[in-house]
């Protein structure tokens, strides 16, 4: 089917209406149970998972490690080298989670392909594929990086409005 | 709720009671999710590369192990707390509790075969 | 095993031992350290060194001895032909397609001769030393801080190119710039 058969991405009518404190109450409820689809590919991985024990726990701020699949998963936690080889499977485990959904960066390789910019396989950056939120800079950055961009990512959904980020012509000048 | 009908009612009522909830929760989802169909969306999901063969896959027999132990223990047990609750009752003589013997009888029999085919015991 | 074979030249530095032969018999070589003992086949790869050719070096295990040995073997550039280990050693179907697809040395009577580890639709073979990294002409170095050394300098000033870039390579000048300033 081609892109233009599909509908236009809405909103539902609650979400899009909702006056600022029941916004704040469902931005609270989205921010502080994400789920994550950890997409570890390299080194940054490690981090990853040292993040999600005991010592750095990320448990506590909501944010569940390891999703049994994509469609499970609202927050991608892209850590490590994304090669050319990779690329499209990135791609397509993103398309194919459900919104609302966010993106971490973690670490150089993905921020904008690190140490291996210059070979002749790597994809320069993960945002060259798919949108990014928040980049945590590192190599590999510590797990208490990874919790402040985790932390600086809730606070973004904290000030968001879902209509902003999938409607376009809300965020884009006419009023809908 | 009373009456012959009564607890079938009250069954019913409490699938009813079940099914909005259930009904409830996915419309207020409907009301604020965002919506963003794309084609990959409806994808199979494979890792992130094309779904190759069937979605079908073949179980081995030998795990018919679980199946059986399962028979054994649960149904057995399905049957046991009713008849437990009732079998003390006046009008319900010696022929209850004989034919509940019988019953655990027979499913004795199938306990004795698992263990003599060992799959009782830690490995 | 002290003698390798008719051909060979063995050489030792550290406590390594580093067999030679000529491509012609690198197959005998192989089978006759297999048969020697070294039954573990660790790895292969190659070499490029201009303007030679590619070098192919082979490294065996021998388990029992606890000895390795490192074979090499030398192919011209123009025709880099090598018959397949595969047929001596099944491990090496790998390291042989890997080989292939970042040197285009070409086995013979390999099973399945395909690119291993690039994406695909990739040309070219990304280890020899006249392939240039495209990446480094087309983005300046991410970690640049100082003037100059990503373009940050006056843009007057000739943009020197990296290291391992040709002259002539890179974008085509935008129509109407002045391509000396």
């Amino acid at each position: 089917m081609a892109a233009t058969d599909l509908p236009m991405p809405t909103v539902g009518p609650v979400s899009r209406l909702a006056p600022k404190p029941m916004r704040f109450v469902l931005n609270w409820g989205r921010r502080y149970s994400l789920w994550v689809f950890n997409f570890g590919l390299a080194c940054c991985a490690i981090e990853f998972i040292a993040t999600s024990m005991s010592r750095h726990d990320f448990i506590r701020f909501g944010v569940i490690p390891f999703a049994n699949g994509p469609r499970q998963a609202d927050l991608m936690i892209v850590s490590g080298t994304v090669t050319d080889k990779m690329a499209p499977a990135v791609k397509r485990l993103y398309e194919q989670m459900p919104d609302p959904k966010y993106v971490i960066s973690f670490g150089a390789c993905s921020n904008s392909g690190g140490p291996y910019w210059d070979s002749y396989c790597v994809t320069k950056g993960v945002d060259q594929i798919i949108p990014v939120d928040v980049y945590v800079p590192g190599c590999p950055p510590r797990p208490e990086a990874l919790l402040h961009g985790i932390m600086t990512l809730q606070e973004q959904i904290a000030s968001e409005r879902l209509s902003d980020r999938y409607v376009w012509s809300r965020s884009h000048g006419e009023d809908a | 709720m009373s009456g012959y009908f009564g607890s079938y009612v009250l069954v019913a009522a409490l699938l009813a009671i079940g099914v909005a909830i259930v009904a409830g929760a996915l419309f207020a989802n409907r009301l604020l999710r965002p919506t963003r169909p794309t084609a990959e969306k409806l994808s199979t999901y494979e890792c992130g590369v094309d779904p190759v063969g069937e979605g079908w896959a073949q179980s081995q027999i030998r795990y018919y192990v679980f199946t059986y132990l399962y028979v054994v223990f649960a149904v057995d047990a399905v049957f046991l707390f009713p008849w437990a609750t009732v079998f003390a009752a006046p009008g319900y003589g010696m022929t209850t509790l004989v034919e509940m013997f019988v019953f655990l009888a027979f499913i004795a029999i199938g306990i004795l075969y698992a263990w003599r085919k060992k799959v009782l015991t830690w490995t | 095993m002290s003698d390798f074979g008719p051909g060979t030249e063995v050489s030792e530095s550290y406590g390594e031992t580093t067999v030679d032969v000529p491509a012609d018999g690198w197959l005998g070589l192989l089978t006759r350290c297999r048969d020697a003992g070294y039954e573990f086949f660790d790895w292969l790869t190659g070499v490029d060194d201009p303007p030679g050719g590619f070098t192919v070096v082979a490294h065996l295990y021998n388990p029992v001895a606890r000895r390795q040995v490192l074979l090499r073997t030398r192919v011209p550039r123009d025709d880099p032909r090598l018959p397949s280990a595969v047929g001596v050693y099944r491990g090496a179907n790998w390291h042989e397609r890997e080989t292939f697809e970042m040197f285009g040395v070409i086995f013979d009577g390999h099973p399945n001769l395909v690119p291993l580890l690039l994406p695909d639709g990739f040309e070219g073979h990304p280890l020899r030393k006249d392939f240039v990294l495209a990446a480094r002409v087309a983005k300046a170095w991410p970690g640049a801080k100082e003037p100059g050394e990503s373009g940050q300098g006056s843009p007057s000033r000739r943009k020197t190119l990296p290291p391992g870039v040709p002259a002539e390579w890179g974008p085509p000048p935008t129509p109407g710039e002045d391509t000396d300033a």
